[in-house]
């Protein structure tokens, strides 16, 4: 099966690697002859299936881009429109920015706050577990821009002192924070649930309140853990920033709706891609880092 | 008055009933070692102790309190009995000083200046102040319990629970971690200790406590009880650890799940 | 008798086929065999009435399609949902037609072709309360939210450029919404729309409605026309059958009757105006 994928994807080196089966499976893989051969296949057939894939990948890239006239290519990188109209994308990614990073804040002082309540212990506390498993279970089933729409349009309806005034900007804070707090509350309960039930009952029997041994003990430990997933969850809140365009604001998203008209293009959506991108890999690339290292620390003290 | 009284105490996980009954004292100053095959319930006793575990019925009585009443104070009544447990006691994200005056700090309100030098005092006691600033991932398993019991010990509780503390431990060190228990013992501290180290309980316990499926069979006087014990169940629980108690010393692991075998 | 039956056939038959024949000069060949395919934008008030493709009905671009559809010799139409900003920047595909209130701007003509202008749809300011609307720069002063990919978002962003960039929805209610709760002072609409909205909540009595439209549409392009893809053979038909239609004023028979009760009474002739 692989050997047939090899040849397909990679000809040259994928019969070479066929061969080597061949030869391997004469020799029987019961004595080291065959096994050497057969090792050696492996790794040509790793080889051609990597060579051949790249190719492939590429050249079919390559074609999409190219096909009709390039009409693809013409649609979506247009130098020229991508130049002319990054600088007012740019901008409004400015807006997307400020709404993660104020977001983020808030998510995760939420999410705390609710995986703590969500395990507190004790009959009196029966009643705020029951209420913020409710609101877990329904903020994480809402779609986001739902949210949006209920809080920005609903809150200010009800013409409440303090929940009407504010601005467009802080309902979407508030709206991004009752969506995204209940998944990160989900994730930092898993989290400190795996930590092993000794290190809490330690603490609690130095004296430390509930509040304070999760505080000092478990969630510093159990956050190192939960960084991939917290991670993920930040990325996605990025963009579900865009959301921001069903009230009107104009980030970049919303921008690039704007100039995609006034050019007659789809490339300015290319340059929010851009915007996306920068800060998305990196980072992706830092979570990694973090959990390399977080491996190895780990590994070492064993 | 004893120091800890424990009445006729209950405990069911679901269906299991672990502990069916059981009632002990133990006074000032005395050492308790509570002998047992697994699943007896001797750890799940220590537990319910300082109040980890909640009990289905019965009475636990600190210097005459009721651990459960309305009016107890949980948090107040754990620094009053310290708890040391066979593994992962220490926080491994803290060095071995912020460890130890972690709840100092944050329970007793103690400044940083004189949590440190509590501290000090008790890694000097312990014979680990080099290790003052290491992180539990460089430390022995002994070096650790030893630690441990010293954080304990930060709290100045009046009485120590130890959960099997030695049985997680290479053969080798077992000795330095029993060596400090006994230096404690001899100070004059209220222990009650969970353990299969039977030569280590005759030398340092005032009482032994047999513990069969979740009742105290027998208790009596450390030669008395592994000489000669009155109860036939304990004679045989004996015999089985004692026989195979040098099999122990080579090999790891509960001396009752080692003759069973 | 029956010669002079025959030779009636035979007169009809060669007066239809010049007919025929004549038609014929123009060719139009359809994407889909004997369907006029249609790319449009729908809901529209008064221009493409309807929420699903099935059951569109009323409207002044639904009513010239089917009108084109009958000079071309075509029996059936077929409206198709798009998405604006692909429509005018030549990314759709497999349509004859697209008619959706777009205007000729210099860039959409070099990625499509139009026919000459079929209507100038009135444009309306609605805005709330006391905000001063009576020239050109008091308009630059407000804060103005637009529907993405309307016309009105081309006038504001490309002609009358206002101090604030004005808010882009893509919901006509959230915009609504938001004039009633303050977060833009005025929406630039079609007439139609404005005046269904400034019926709604809190605009019923604390809203005006005021005309903004461009000069001489028809001579600057600035007008609707229909959009045919890039070198389409079909353009010439098409074209003459919108000058037909146009000058046969089938179209502002239309918009009297799709349009003007959507007003509510409102004459546009009576309302104050501003032009760009």
């Amino acid at each position: 099966m692989a050997a047939v994928a090899a040849i397909v994807l990679f000809f040259p080196i994928g019969v070479v690697a066929a061969s080597d089966l061949a030869a391997a499976s004469r020799l029987g893989l019961d004595t080291t002859q065959g096994r050497i051969r057969r090792k050696k296949a492996s790794r040509r057939l790793t080889q051609a299936v990597g060579i051949g894939s790249t190719i492939w990948v590429v050249g079919f890239v390559a074609l999409i881009m190219l096909a009709n006239d390039a009409a693809l290519t013409r649609a979506f990188f247009d130098v020229e429109v991508i130049g002319r109209t990054l600088p007012t994308i740019a901008y409004g990614f400015m807006l997307n920015v400020r709404l993660f990073l104020v977001a983020e804040v808030f998510i995760l002082i939420a999410g705390v706050l609710l995986a703590l309540l969500r395990s507190l212990p004790g009959r009196p506390a029966i009643l705020l577990r029951w209420l913020t498993t409710a609101y877990v279970d329904v903020f994480r089933g809402l779609p986001s821009i739902l949210v949006i729409l209920i809080v920005v349009y609903g809150l200010k309806r009800t013409q409440l002192p303090l929940l009407s005034g504010i601005s467009d900007y802080w309902y979407v804070i508030i709206a991004l924070t009752l969506h995204y707090s209940a998944y990160t509350a989900e994730v930092i309960k898993g989290g400190a649930d795996g930590i092993h039930w000794s290190q809490a009952a330690a603490a609690r029997s130095l004296g430390l309140t509930y509040f304070q041994s999760m505080r000092y003990v478990v969630l510093p430990q159990a956050m190192r853990r939960m960084l991939a997933p917290l991670l993920n969850y930040f990325i996605g809140l990025q963009k579900d920033t865009s959301l921001v365009a069903v009230i009107g604001l104009l980030d970049s998203v919303n921008r690039a709706n704007v100039q995609s008209i006034n050019e007659a293009s789809l490339s300015p959506y290319t340059g929010v891609a851009l915007c996306f991108l920068v800060v998305t890999i990196p980072l992706t690339r830092v979570a990694d880092w973090l959990e390399k290292r977080r491996r190895r620390r780990e590994l070492a003290s064993g | 008055m004893a120091f800890l009284e424990i009445r006729d105490v209950h405990k069911s996980y679901g269906d299991n009933a672990v502990l069916k009954g059981i009632s002990v004292d133990i006074e000032p100053h005395e050492v308790v070692c509570f002998i047992g095959p697994s699943g007896c319930g001797k750890s799940t006793l220590l537990r319910t102790i300082n109040a980890l575990e909640t009990i289905d019925s019965g009475r636990i009585l600190i210097e005459g309190q009721d651990i459960w009443a309305e009016d107890s104070d949980a948090d107040e009544l754990r620094m009053k009995v310290g708890i040391v447990f066979q593994q992962f006691n220490l926080f491994p994200h803290m060095s071995v000083l912020d460890n130890i005056t972690l709840a100092p700090r944050k329970v007793l309100r103690l400044g940083r200046a004189k949590a440190n030098e509590l501290a000090d005092e008790l890694l000097h006691r312990v014979r680990l102040y080099d290790k003052r600033n290491e992180y539990p991932d460089r430390l022995s398993g002994g070096q650790q319990q030893r630690i441990a019991i010293a954080r304990a010990l930060a709290m100045q509780p009046r009485m120590l629970l130890l959960d099997e503390v030695t049985s997680a431990l290479d053969p080798e060190i077992v000795g330095e971690v029993l060596a400090l228990i006994a230096e404690l013992a001899s100070e004059g501290m209220t222990m009650a200790l969970a353990t299969h180290e039977m030569n280590f309980a005759r030398e340092v316990a005032d009482r032994i406590c047999f513990v069969h499926q979740g009742r105290i069979v027998e208790q009596g006087a450390p030669d008395q009880m592994l000489t000669a014990p009155n109860d036939p169940r304990t004679a045989q629980f004996l015999s089985r650890v004692l026989a195979v108690g040098m099999h122990a010393k080579a090999r790891k692991g509960d001396p009752e799940d080692i003759a069973a075998q | 008798m029956r010669v002079r039956f025959a030779t009636g056939a035979m007169a009809a038959a060669t007066v239809l086929f010049a007919l025929g024949a004549a038609q014929a000069q123009d060719k139009f060949t359809p994407v889909e065999a004997d369907t006029l395919t249609v790319a449009t934008v729908f809901p529209a008030p008064g221009v493409m009435e309807g929420d699903t493709p099935e059951t569109l009905k009323g409207g002044v671009e639904w009513a010239l399609s089917n009108e084109l559809a009958k000079e071309l010799g075509i029996s059936k139409v077929k409206f198709v949902n798009t998405n604006f900003g692909a429509l005018i920047s030549g990314q759709v595909t497999g349509y004859d037609i697209a008619a959706a209130n777009i205007i000729t701007l210099p860039k959409r003509v070099e990625k499509n072709d139009y026919t000459s202008c079929y209507y100038s749809p009135i444009n309306a300011a609605l805005v709330r309360g006391k905000v001063e609307l009576k020239t050109l720069d008091d308009v630059k002063k407000v804060n103005w939210g637009v529907l993405t990919g309307s016309v009105n978002e081309s006038f504001m962003t490309q002609f009358i450029k206002p101090a604030a960039e004005p808010r882009s929805y893509p919901s006509p209610v959230a915009m609504s919404a938001a004039l009633q709760d303050g977060s833009i002072q005025g929406e630039y609409i079609s007439l139609q729309r404005a005046a269904a909205d400034s019926k709604t909540g809190s605009l019923k009595d604390d809203s005006t409605i005021v005309l903004i439209n461009p000069k001489d549409a028809q001579s600057t392009g600035l007008c609707s026309a229909v959009q045919l893809p890039k070198g389409s053979a079909n353009l010439a038909a098409v074209d003459a059958a919108v000058k037909r239609i146009v000058a046969a004023g089938k179209v502002k028979g239309w918009v009297d009757q799709y349009v003007v009760p959507l007003l509510s009474g409102m004459d546009p002739k009576q309302l104050p105006s501003i032009e760009f």
